[in-house]
């Protein structure tokens, strides 16, 4: 049997750890019976962002799925995550526990909107929506160091909805009206201030506008819950 | 001109002397620390890479060095031409030395390699392939199993 393992010297860990950050979704929640340290360390914050940059630069399709559960007081417990590899149909979901069930400080009792998107993830932190006494604002929660801070928004308008979104490694929010059947959504990009980045005009049959992909391309949610990726320069 | 000329002198674990231009050799990160750090005026001995290793990795280098002017399409197709000819046991040892040498593309192409070669196994195979002691109760794996059905749900 040929493998990883030569007589007294197995793969270190870190390197293991390399491939096992190569994997599909799919085979990672396969390998997760294989012990229990794999099992907890494909559910680690680390592992989860740097998967998903690994596959965001294979140009592999990692959705961060939309719904989160648990209890909005206090926070999200767990989010899912929606992936394909290539030209294959979205068919995985996979559970991602967060380290949120550490309670929020007194300052900071927000909670966040069970209809807003997931929260967006980069390297270090998580960042999301949230609602609370002292009006919207933007919840982020450093992974390496546990801590939470806030952001305002650039605007809030009665009657819109926002939502936040990854915009070239840039954060991004999005606003647009609640009704109408022609919706127009105008992008704020966070490059040290907040910047309209530009203003989408209304595209029929658009529910909703998920996020940013390569190239300036964007998916949106259709009318009929169908998931479209747009290409605006075609 | 004169410094990509200059040789830098290997030596393997079994005695192996090679001798590599600079631009190939500074492919590592490591070597290239070497060099700015001026410690790789003498041989630089490899105590972990055999020279069968040492070869395909600057084998690889070069094949990088040589292709800089090529398109990326072009570039990949050789890297993928580079990678399938290896089995897994020299994998295993290239992945060790792309580590320790600092060679970033060939580690994300040993790395991927292997991932493509078992992501259609199960978890036995799997056990077997990296020498993993399975540490679940049976119901505990099975329960494992239970709630993530569609992910066992493949062919190999």
């Amino acid at each position: 049997m040929q493998g990883l393992s030569k007589t007294g010297s197995d793969l270190p860990e870190a390197l293991v750890l390399e491939i096992l950050l190569k994997l599909p979704v799919k085979s990672l929640t396969r390998f997760r019976c294989v012990c229990k340290p794999w099992s907890s360390s494909f559910q680690t914050p680390l592992f989860i962002t740097k998967h998903l940059q690994n596959n965001l630069r294979n140009n592999n399709l990692n959705l961060f799925h939309k719904g989160f559960c648990g209890d909005t007081r206090d926070g999200i417990h767990s989010f899912s995550q929606l992936s394909t590899e290539k030209g294959q149909s979205f068919s995985m979901m996979v559970v991602i526990r967060l380290p949120f069930g550490t309670p929020l400080p007194e300052s900071l009792k927000y909670s966040l909107n069970p209809q807003q998107r997931p929260p967006l993830v980069d390297s270090t932190s998580l960042i999301a929506l949230a609602t609370g006494s002292f009006g919207d604002l933007i919840l982020s929660f450093d992974m390496v160091n546990e801590k939470f801070s806030t952001l305002p928004l650039p605007q809030t308008l009665d009657g819109f909805y926002s939502h936040l979104l990854d915009f070239n490694g840039l954060l991004g929010a999005i606003f647009y009206p609640g009704e109408g059947i022609g919706k127009s959504f105008d992008l704020w990009v966070m490059n040290e201030s907040w910047t309209k980045q530009f203003n989408i005009e209304s595209i029929p049959g658009v529910e909703m506008l998920l996020g940013f992909w390569k190239n300036g391309e964007f998916f949106i949610e259709s009318s009929d819950h169908e998931l479209v990726l747009f290409d605006p320069s075609t | 001109m004169a410094s990509t000329l200059k040789k830098i002198i290997l030596k393997s674990c079994d005695g192996k002397i090679l001798e590599v231009e600079e631009a190939v050799a500074v492919q590592s990160q490591m070597i290239k620390n070497m060099i700015e750090d001026d410690c790789a005026n003498e041989e630089i001995p490899l105590p972990d890479i055999t020279g069968e290793i040492l070869s395909m990795i600057i084998e690889y280098c070069k094949m990088h060095v040589d292709g800089e002017n090529n398109s990326n399409n072009e570039l990949i197709a050789r890297d993928a031409d580079f990678i399938t000819r290896v089995d897994l046991n020299t994998l295993y040892y290239l992945i060790v030395a792309a580590n320790f040498l600092n060679v970033k593309s060939l580690l994300d192409l040993t790395c991927q390699r292997v991932a493509d070669i078992i992501k259609g196994k199960s978890p036995e195979e799997i056990r077997l392939t990296f020498n993993i002691k399975n540490d679940f109760t049976p119901e505990e794996e099975e329960e494992i199993r239970k709630k993530n059905a569609w992910a066992f749900d493949y062919k190999d």
